[in-house]
């Protein structure tokens, strides 16, 4: 249950986010919660510390919270803890949610979304949050029971290889996807089929090389030239 | 992008070194030059379990860094040295030659420190070891590979409270 509340109680964990002490006064603002669940009341001086500089995932951040108020009710390193597991948590949260989850819901929700719009969206929302809330709402619980060895359950599960499984899905899903595309709305014959693998290398290139969306928009412009030029 | 990158970053990994690094140019070894985490088995394990799978990871004092790439060990490989201060950066000037690219990724607010972008905030002792290191070597401040880099030429200005 406590678990549950911190999990809610961090949804406004960023309200304060800024350039100088990035997300420090949420993370106070949980501590405090969190300290109170477990029956201690923390010194003021206490809380205005953990509003100094700290930066982490923010669906990871209960973790940390569980794991530094164990270390502070058994006198441990809260705060040298706190500061490396920011930055790891970091590196892992934002591989796997918003470079690997992200994509793979969007590939699932196009393809749902082709029978049914609205079905689109309900996957999207359905399986990123999945995810999400799983490790939002069981972080503080994980967090308080491993203390400063928090990272043994991400070693168990194998987090870091999620992010490569995940991208490996969602070109799977692509491919899906554009199959479906050529196949549903046009003679599918081996013109197109090369036209169509030039411009998928061609997008995947420019997005690898520059920037997605600046390889989109050269995309779009060069597609837009070449139909005015044909024609079309 | 040349092939060793010696960054300075007092979260020394985390996300955006990951995405905006690793990944972005292909770096298959990362080495830590950190004398406190080259003493500590559980953040060695840590930020261990943080890479993905195919990265190198070394973890090494800055002593036993400077051995090792005179040492030639890197040769072969794509490296990014992550530094967590500038005094490391500073103890190890004698490494950067033409083949290095230095960068300042993050360096947190703290007091007394001048803000120089939204990710690095310098005192005035930083401030002057950059600006040695700066005097024969280009110093760049460069969040993640796919934003604009800063290119650090003026900062004796600040110094002499000109910002």
């Amino acid at each position: 249950m406590k678990s549950l509340i911190i999990g809610f109680f961090s949804f406004f964990y960023q309200a304060n986010l800024n350039h100088e002490n990035m997300q420090g006064t949420g993370f106070a603002y949980l501590i405090r919660k969190a300290a109170r669940l477990k029956g201690m009341e923390l010194e003021v001086k206490k809380v205005y510390e953990q509003t100094s500089y700290f930066h982490t995932h923010p669906y990871l951040v209960n973790f940390i919270v569980g794991m530094w108020v164990r270390e502070f009710e058994q006198n441990g390193e809260e705060d040298f803890h706190k500061k490396i597991y920011s930055s790891a948590f970091g590196a892992l949260g934002d591989s796997f949610f918003w470079h690997s989850l992200r994509p793979l819901c969007f590939a699932t929700a196009a393809i749902a979304g082709f029978y049914n719009p609205f079905a689109g969206i309900i996957s999207y929302l359905v399986l990123y949050n999945l995810f999400h809330l799983s490790f939002r709402f069981t972080g503080f619980r994980i967090g308080y029971s491993l203390g400063r060895d928090v990272i043994t359950f991400f070693n168990r599960i194998r987090f870091n290889k999620w992010a490569t499984y995940f991208d490996i899905g969602s070109s799977l899903m692509l491919g899906i996807l554009l199959s479906y595309m050529a196949k549903s709305s046009a003679d599918f014959n081996s013109v197109l089929l090369g036209t169509l693998t030039v411009y998928i290398m061609l997008g995947m290139a420019l997005a690898k090389k520059l920037d997605i969306v600046l390889g989109l928009t050269m995309i779009i412009i060069t597609t837009g030239f070449f139909l005015y030029i044909t024609g079309v | 992008m040349k092939k060793i990158i010696f960054r300075v970053d007092d979260r020394l990994i985390h996300g955006q070194v990951i995405e905006g690094w690793l990944k972005h140019f292909k770096i298959n070894h990362v080495v830590i030059a950190n004398d406190k985490v080259a003493d500590n088995p559980l953040q060695k394990m840590i930020y261990a379990s943080t890479l993905p799978p195919g990265t190198e990871l070394s973890i090494l004092t800055v002593a036993d860094f400077i051995s090792s790439f005179r040492s030639d060990r890197y040769k072969k490989d794509y490296v990014l040295v992550l530094l967590e201060s500038v005094d490391d950066l500073y103890a190890i000037k004698s490494m950067i030659n033409d083949d290095v690219y230095v960068n300042i990724g993050c360096v947190a607010s703290r007091e007394h420190k001048i803000e120089v972008s939204n990710t690095v905030f310098l005192n005035p002792d930083e401030i002057r070891k950059i600006c040695e290191i700066r005097q024969d070597f280009e110093v760049f401040i460069h969040k993640v590979s796919w934003e604009p880099s800063v290119e650090i030429k003026n900062f004796n200005y600040i110094l002499e409270g000109n910002l």
